[in-house]
């Protein structure tokens, strides 16, 4: 019998809001609400172009409970048009998206099957009538589902090939939530020849055979911590074989945060300079894709009090979108962070006895977090951090955040107090 | 650290200037103004601590006197260990060199370091300023620069503001945040973070409608199908009573029509076209009866202008004749012209012939001439008597001029007395040129023999040439040839004789005379041919001339038979003009006879076509009655009125028909029209309108119920369609995230700038806690003594960061109340103050000051002098003025003069 093929893909967040950007030019505010929606058609054209049997959606369609109108009519497009081919379709709800919230009432195409949150159900592959695989599944009914969901699946029927389909944090990933935990274990105990999961963002396989285990990744990247190609596996699995796996990205944007040492630079222009012809270097490293850069400034430089100055930054950071404007693809550097140094000696400084070695020595005694000062910083921050209304949707201000702002305030006050 | 001496290589307007001698203690270098005391002190200080870049908007003391620039310190450690500090021109500070001992440092880190790392901020704000600098700084304007200053040269912060530090840091922090605030940053983010939660979830409310929306769109398409339904129904039956109404009239003139048509007669053999038929007809009577009209007429015409035309007949029939006089007319006028010319020529060539004859062959006669014939043979014999004469001749000529030549030759030959043989001669010649040759060259070569010989054959040569020369002038013998020449002429002349006499034979044989020669016979039968052919012209000239005249003479009796019968009016005299007349005259007789004849032709067929006419006439009228007899009519009045009758019954039958027809248009054929007949016979107008009405009624309602319900589907599509296209659910989320990302942002800058105010207020107390006592105390002793205890108490207030000044009386004054003289004073002892706390661990460096005890005075002047001489015991003090009075002051404390040169 002639092999399966099928597209396995998570996580697709269909329309989901973007984080962690804060302004956007129109450009690419459409670019941005398109991109989960067009990684997945670029998923569907992909299964239709490989003729593949079937596309497995391992959970987290949508973004939210109440999953967005808009999005649900999108996802239905792509599936109608998988239908017109001959492909069906195979879905879990996960953690994101689970069956209880909200569901316009939308007709599906046949081939379309959602399993249901109740019990592992399991749904035969059909290719010109005959039973070519076996597709298991179970999705989340609600949003923090602790069970390890990966137990309920009963063992496999062995004559043909077994796929299991399942939303579940693997191995305890504490980068994701801790939803329908499970080891490789319990996933090898139900017989599949392949387990096609979803959660965790990134491609990655836990085991290549027997069973073969495997994070296909979001196709698409929606913040600075997502970085690197997303997209989908393609996989070609024989029954009691090992399966080819071939991972296809699909993203359509990219994201890439890095420093940039500007110690070489002696004049504003140097710099601007270097800041586009890295972002033109890491558009060529992402791939010719959509590219949003963070980019922070570093090196000790006699720049640096300029760079402090209250605009120079931001002049800086309109001058490389202005010169990006247009550009095909398109680049977009979203933050341009300074952590530049002044050509002042720090120790030198500490071994004064003047006031700003006074000044040195207390910012020195802050980045002891256990220190005498510390407790007494963080109530000086406490008006903002704990006491303002607004304050739960200010990020908690970590050890490690205090330090770096910490260092942002010792380099802002050595530019004011040490004149050129 | 101390100075000892100070080079200047080139420094502003210093060149090679030099002051040694420096030692502990206060030092004075006295110079008038513009010495250059800010000069040096700039010198010191940059000695020290480097030349400042190009960049430096201050004064960079550039050599104005060339050189190069820079310079050096020679010092003392407090160590006691030596050191040269030497700075020229160069990068980064300048080319540093420090020689210590016998050591070689370099790099302004490793100066610092034995300089105690004091900073060149500290050292120029606490050791080494001018009053000018002071004054510049503002220093002394105001408590808070005085403050700032202290602060800022125990600081080390030079020109900046703590204060202004600290307000810069405070503002953002109060841009961003303040508690209880609702303008700044973070509040306006939080509100708009808010709205947008609130729009996010009424849009998200609002998309649970998606459901409802449907289910209340599907209902109102059935209502809407079904309310059509019920329209279109009604519709139909308002269409019909519609119909009703509109072919009511139609339907009532049909019955009009139909009772019409049964009261009139019929007459079926009528048909519509029977009345145009009847005016063809006679149409076509009266048209014949026109043309016939217009063809009399026209005869009439023909006849009148055949009759103008008029012609001469007997011109006519002499129309051969005329055609014959003209052909021959060509012929006449040529004899008429040269039968005088040809006569004249004939005359002329018959005298000549006369005359010729005369002279070629006088007495023969023009039939001798006539007669003559000489054929080929005897004109080649001419030809060959002509030859042969002439070689004969030729030959004799040749003998003779041969034989004469020989004779010549002869007689020359004995004139010359030589009857040698040439080649005997010839050999004679060579012997005796051969003997001269031979004897001069013995002679030459002294070969004596040789030229002997040779001159015995000379001489023999020379002999014979003698002896054959000595018979001159005697008798030629004999000349064979001579004799052979004589002998071939008489031969050549017994020839030439021959000849001639055959010659003369000849002629007689042709009758020419034997004195002829050859060339002579040729040319009389060349004469006598001549002669013949102009006899022969001579006759041709006379039949020529008799032609003439017979031509002339036929063309004359011609003309005047035919002028004979004419009407000689129109006639010449000249029987040549008539001939060019006739022709003419017989041209327009024909013509007009030709026209003539043709109206002729014309008028009969005019009178053939009238009767074709009269016979169609009567036709046409026989087909009239016969038509009007077909359709029943005795007379055309009988048929006009049945025709009437005829148009009535068609009209109605129209009507009927039409109204019919608009009818089944309206309604169909066959059943239905018979239904909406029957219908409508039994129905009114008025009844009609009633039921109209009603259903008007009725549709309204229906209609007025299916906009609405249409509408309110439109209404719900495009909530759906906004439902399932809208953006705004997306948009508002990702605003929110930005906004998000934004507080943080803000939240972040607020920490910073609140960090930075924690850690500045801990630093100020710091310093004010532990190192501002000990500066306090330090002045506080210092100041009473200047003031002479006038103040004894300084008070530095730890929240305010005042300074004041009490009196015994415990009278407070801040600074801004103080005098200028007391300000400085304060100034002056507290660097005094700060400098003890500052060297209390460090390397002391060297202090200079100007004309700081100016403003002082005359009491405090010495006081402070009296505190410096005590400060400078175990320090170095260098004093720079221009006043000799200061001079005088210090050298009367034991200072000493320095001198730079």
């Amino acid at each position: 019998m002639k092999p399966v093929s099928f597209i396995h893909c998570a996580d697709l967040h269909i329309e989901t809001p973007f984080k962690g950007i804060v302004e956007i030019q129109p450009e690419l505010q459409e670019l941005l609400y398109r991109s989960t929606y067009q990684s997945f058609n670029n998923i569907v054209d992909l299964a239709i172009e490989k003729q593949v049997d079937c596309v497995v959606i391992a959970g987290d369609i949508y973004d939210s409970e109440d999953k967005s109108l808009r999005a649900q009519l999108r996802f239905r497009d792509g599936v109608v048009k998988l239908a017109e081919s001959g492909i069906q379709t195979f879905a879990v709800n996960g953690n994101h998206d689970p069956l209880r919230g909200w569901a316009a009432k939308i007709e599906w195409p046949a081939s379309m099957h959602r399993f249901s949150s109740e019990s592992v159900e399991c749904v035969p592959l059909l290719r010109s009538g005959e039973v070519v695989a076996n597709i298991y599944g179970i999705s989340f009914a609600k949003r923090d589902v602790k069970e390890n969901l990966a137990l309920r699946f009963p063992k496999a029927d062995q004559n043909v090939p077994a796929i299991g389909l399942l939303h579940a944090n693997v191995g305890g990933n504490t980068e994701h939530d801790p939803y329908s935990p499970c080891t490789v274990e319990d996933l090898s105990l139900a017989g599949m020849d392949y387990w096609a999961l979803g959660h965790v963002h990134s491609y990655s396989i836990l085991s290549r055979s027997n069973p073969s285990i495997v994070y296909p990744g979001c196709p698409q990247g929606r913040n600075q911590r997502e970085i690197g190609p997303k997209g989908c596996c393609f996989v070609t699995l024989e029954h009691k074989h090992a399966p080819t796996i071939e991972f296809i990205p699909t993203d359509v944007i990219r994201y890439k945060s890095e420093p940039l040492d500007v110690s070489s630079c002696s004049s504003i222009d140097d710099v601007l300079s270097l800041i586009t012809e890295r972002c033109k270097e890491i558009s060529s490293e992402l791939d010719k894709r959509v590219s949003i850069i963070r980019l922070m400034l570093t090196g000790v430089t006699d720049l640096h009090k300029e760079l402090q100055r209250g605009d120079s930054i931001t002049g800086i950071l309109e001058e490389v979108r202005r010169h990006f404007m247009g550009s095909d693809p398109l680049i977009w550097l979203d933050k341009l962070l300074l952590g530049t140094a002044g050509t002042y000696d720090l120790d030198s400084l500490r071994r004064g006895n003047d006031f700003i070695a006074d000044i040195m020595s207390i910012f020195d005694a802050l980045y002891d977090v256990k220190g005498e000062y510390s407790q007494e910083l963080r109530q000086a921050l406490e008006p903002l951090f704990l006491k303002w209304r607004g304050h739960d949707y200010i990020e908690e201000l970590k050890d490690e955040q205090l330090l770096e702002i910490t260092n942002e305030a010792r380099g802002q006050m050595l530019n004011n107090l040490i004149s050129d | 650290m101390q100075l000892r001496e100070i080079h200047v290589d080139s420094f502003g307007i210093f060149r090679d200037k030099h002051a040694t001698g420096i030692s502990s203690g206060i030092n004075v270098i006295y110079g008038p103004n513009e010495f250059g005391k800010s000069t040096l002190l700039a010198f010191i200080r940059r000695i020290l601590f480097g030349f400042p870049d190009k960049r430096y908007k201050g004064n960079l003391y550039l050599p104005l006197g060339g050189g190069a620039y820079g310079g050096r310190l020679v010092c003392q450690l407090a160590n006691g260990k030596a050191i040269t500090i030497s700075r020229g021109e160069g990068r980064s500070g300048g080319l540093l060199s420090i020689h210590l001992n016998s050591k070689e440092l370099s790099g302004q880190d490793e100066l610092d370091k034995l300089l105690g790392n004091i900073g060149e901020v500290f050292y120029r704000n606490v050791y080494a300023i001018s009053l000018d600098e002071l004054e510049q700084s503002g220093l002394l304007e105001n408590d808070e620069e005085v403050r700032r200053n202290i602060y800022g040269a125990g600081l080390g912060l030079g020109t900046i503001s703590l204060k202004t530090v600290r307000d810069e840091f405070a503002a953002k922090a109060t841009a961003v945040f303040k508690s209880g605030g609702s303008v700044q940053k973070i509040p306006e983010t939080y509100k708009a973070i808010t709205e947008l939660e609130h729009d996010i979830r009424r849009t998200k409310e609002g998309l649970s409608k998606y459901d409802e929306l449907v289910s209340e769109r599907d209902g109102l398409v059935e209502e809407v199908n079904s309310l059509g339904a019920q329209v279109h129904i009604l519709e139909k039956k308002q269409r019909e009573l519609e119909d009703q109404k509109n072919l009511f009239p139609v339907f009532a003139e049909l019955i009009r029509a139909k009772t019409l048509l049964s009261e009139l007669q019929d007459v079926p053999l009528f048909t519509k076209d029977a009345l145009s038929k009847l005016e063809k007809l006679k149409t076509g009577v009266s048209s014949v009866s026109d043309l016939i009209n217009a063809e009399k007429e026209e005869q009439r015409r023909l006849e009148f202008q055949r009759d103008q035309l008029v012609y001469d007949e007997q011109i006519v029939e002499a129309e051969p004749d005329i055609v014959s006089l003209q052909k021959k007319s060509d012929k006449f006028v040529s004899a008429t012209k040269d039968i005088e010319q040809v006569e004249s020529e004939r005359t002329g060539l018959a005298d000549d012939i006369k005359t010729e004859i005369g002279r070629v062959a006088g007495g023969w006669t023009e039939q001798n001439i006539q007669d003559f014939d000489l054929n080929l043979c005897q004109e080649d014999a001419i030809s060959t008597f002509k030859r042969d004469l002439e070689i004969a001749r030729g030959n004799i000529d040749k003998i003779k001029t041969k034989q004469e030549s020989l004779r010549d030759k002869k007689a020359a030959e004995a004139s010359t007395n030589f009857t040698m043989p040439a080649a005997l001669r010839y050999a004679i010649y060579l012997l005796t040129t051969l003997g001269l040759v031979g004897a001069i060259v013995g002679f030459r070569v002294s070969q004596m023999m040789w030229a002997a010989l040779s001159c015995i054959i000379l001489v023999m040569g020379v002999a014979l040439i003698v002896y054959y020369r000595k018979k001159p002038g005697g008798a030629l013998p004999p000349d064979p040839l001579d004799k052979k020449y004589s002998e071939d002429l008489l031969d050549a002349e017994s020839t030439f004789n021959e000849v001639r006499d055959r010659w003369h034979a000849f002629l007689s044989s042709i009758e020419f005379g034997e004195s002829l020669s050859p060339d002579g016979a040729l040319d009389m039968v060349r004469s006598i041919r001549e002669l013949k052919s102009k006899i022969r012209t001579r006759d041709r000239l006379d039949s020529r001339i008799v032609r003439m005249k017979e031509d002339i003479k036929s063309v004359k009796d011609l003309h005047d038979q035919i002028v004979a019968n004419l009407n000689k009016s129109q006639l010449s005299d000249d029987t040549a003009a008539n001939i060019e007349i006739l022709p003419k005259l017989l041209d327009m007789a024909k013509e007009i006879k030709r026209d003539k004849q043709g109206f002729e032709r014309q008028i009969n067929d005019k009178k053939q076509k009238l009767k074709d006419m009269e016979s169609q006439r009567n036709s046409e009228g026989e087909k009239l009655q016969d038509y009007i007899s077909s359709l029943g009519a005795k007379d055309e009045t009988d048929f006009k009125n049945k025709y009437e009758t005829f148009v009535k019954v068609e009209e109605q039958r129209g009507i009927v028909n039409k109204s019919k027809e608009i009818i089944e248009q309206r309604i169909g054929i066959g059943r239905q029209y018979d239904t909406f007949i029957e219908s409508i016979s039994s129905t009114s107008p008025s009844e009609i309108d009633s039921k109209l009405q009603e259903m008007e009624n009725q549709l309204t309602e229906l209609r007025q119920k299916l906009d609405t319900d249409k509408e309110t589907i439109g209404e719900k599509r495009n909530e759906i369609q906004q439902l399932a296209s809208s953006e705004v659910l997306l948009e508002n989320e990702c605003k929110l995230e930005s906004e998000k990302e934004q507080l943080n942002g803000y939240a972040r800058d607020w920490a910073m700038a609140q960090i930075a105010l924690f850690v500045l207020e801990k630093a100020i107390s710091k310093y004010e806690n532990t190192r501002q006592p000990e500066v306090i105390k330090a002045t506080r002793d210092i100041f009473a003594n200047i003031t002479d205890h006038a103040y004894p108490v300084i008070i530095k207030s730890a929240e305010t960061n005042e300074i004041k000044i009490q009196d015994a009386a415990r009278r407070s004054k801040r600074v801004v109340e103080m005098s200028r003289g007391t300000r400085e004073q304060l100034y002056f002892a507290m660097r005094l103050g700060l400098i003890t706390v500052y060297e209390a661990e460090r390397e002391p460096m060297p202090i200079i000051m100007d004309d700081i005890l100016v403003n002082f005075d005359d009491d405090r002047g010495p006081s402070a002098v009296k505190e410096l001489v005590k400060f400078a015991e175990d320090r170095q003090i260098i004093i720079l003025t221009c006043h000799n009075n200061t001079l005088d002051l210090y050298r009367s404390m034991g200072a000493k003069e320095i001198t730079v040169d």
